[in-house]
């Protein structure tokens, strides 16, 4: 039987022997050079560029049915950039490595959409980790799970589903469940400053975060940021405020080559 | 039974309308993606969702399953291998 990858072969006259691993739909102007053929092969790569713009109205009709028996066969079409997503992402479930241990702690506690968004969340930090953009991810959970999945981001990435939820479940299920809404849902434990965030918006949540992790008996605050006028952005905001917030003691935490900063406040509770 | 050849098959951002008019869909006037021959009807995401162009990731079998390129959801696709 002829296979959809034949049937493309064969209507844009393609005589290769060798084998296509890679077959790439295209437009003109995603070449440099400007090209008046329907189909170019690349034979190191194994790689046929297929010119949507270079084909006929009359071999598109042909190429309809073409495109649908692939997609029948099993195979996938996919945009150029989901495509290094998805294979990025099987990967790290083939090999989670650490985050084998938090996923499975969190599976079973966490309602679903928030352990959804965790899954993510730990993809992304990965992803930072390695040094990637990760911006789109970042939004895509802010999108699909409102400031929830963005606070989870946050969250994750900064180690707090570690360092503060699990112990904080391990000691007291109870008081866990009693804080968790809180801290995932308005993320009363940590300001994470970003690029469109002022002063002012940084004092109206350090007022009120202060406020809420003293009346939870929590007894630290932290002000993160990434990025260089982020961390310069904390820093004389610390300096400039120092005066005017209820805490004890203040730690900074700072990573030159990697651009992080985090401020730890000590709150009497 | 035949062996399926392994190859893969994508398409660049730019072709992306291109890719929906071979699929017989398009944009409709909402920004979501339609049926061409009845923008009354929306294309779903295999979670159920309409999906607008920038969302649009691509196709898998299952009477022409729309993927999402939210990481969301292709963190569910890559789960089912």
């Amino acid at each position: 039987m002829v296979g959809a990858l034949d049937r493309l072969k064969g209507l844009f006259n393609i005589d290769i022997n060798s084998p296509i691993i890679n077959v790439v739909y295209k437009k003109n102007s995603d070449n440099t050079t400007n090209s008046h053929n329907e189909v170019e092969y690349n034979k190191s790569e194994r790689k046929l560029d297929v010119i949507l713009d270079n084909i006929s109205p009359e071999k598109n009709e042909k190429l309809k049915p073409i495109i649908g028996e692939l997609i029948n066969e099993d195979h996938k079409l996919l945009e150029e950039e989901t495509a290094d997503s998805l294979r990025g992402l099987i990967e790290y479930n083939e090999n989670p490595g650490e985050d084998t241990q938090i996923k499975k702690f969190f599976k079973d506690i966490l309602q679903p959409l928030d352990y959804e968004a965790l899954e993510s969340a730990l993809y992304l930090r990965k992803k930072f980790a390695e040094g990637n953009d990760v911006s789109k991810a970042k939004r895509d959970l802010r999108e699909r799970f409102g400031d929830r999945g963005g606070n989870i981001a946050n969250l994750c990435t900064g180690g707090y589903f570690e360092d503060f939820l699990k112990p904080l479940y391990n000691s007291s299920p109870d008081k866990f469940k009693q804080l968790y809404e809180s801290i995932v849902g308005k993320s009363i434990i940590a300001i994470f400053v970003h690029k469109n965030m002022d002063e002012d918006e940084i004092a109206y949540q350090l007022s009120t975060k202060i406020t809420a992790c003293k009346k939870y008996g929590i007894d630290f605050l932290h002000i993160r940021g990434i990025g260089q006028s982020n961390v310069q952005k904390i820093k004389e905001f610390i300096e400039e405020h120092k005066d005017e917030f209820d805490f004890d003691d203040k730690m900074i935490y700072e990573s030159d080559d990697k651009g992080i900063i985090m401020v730890e406040l000590l709150l009497d509770s | 039974m035949e062996e399926r050849e392994e190859c893969s098959f994508i398409f660049t951002k730019s072709a992306k309308e291109d890719i929906l008019d071979l699929l017989d869909k398009k944009v409709g006037d909402r920004g979501t993606i339609v049926e061409k021959d009845n923008p009354e009807q929306e294309v779903l995401s295999f979670e159920s969702q309409e999906l607008s162009l920038e969302e649009f990731g691509g196709v898998q079998k299952g009477s022409e399953v729309f993927i999402s390129n939210n990481i969301v959801s292709l963190m569910k696709l890559a789960k089912k291998g």
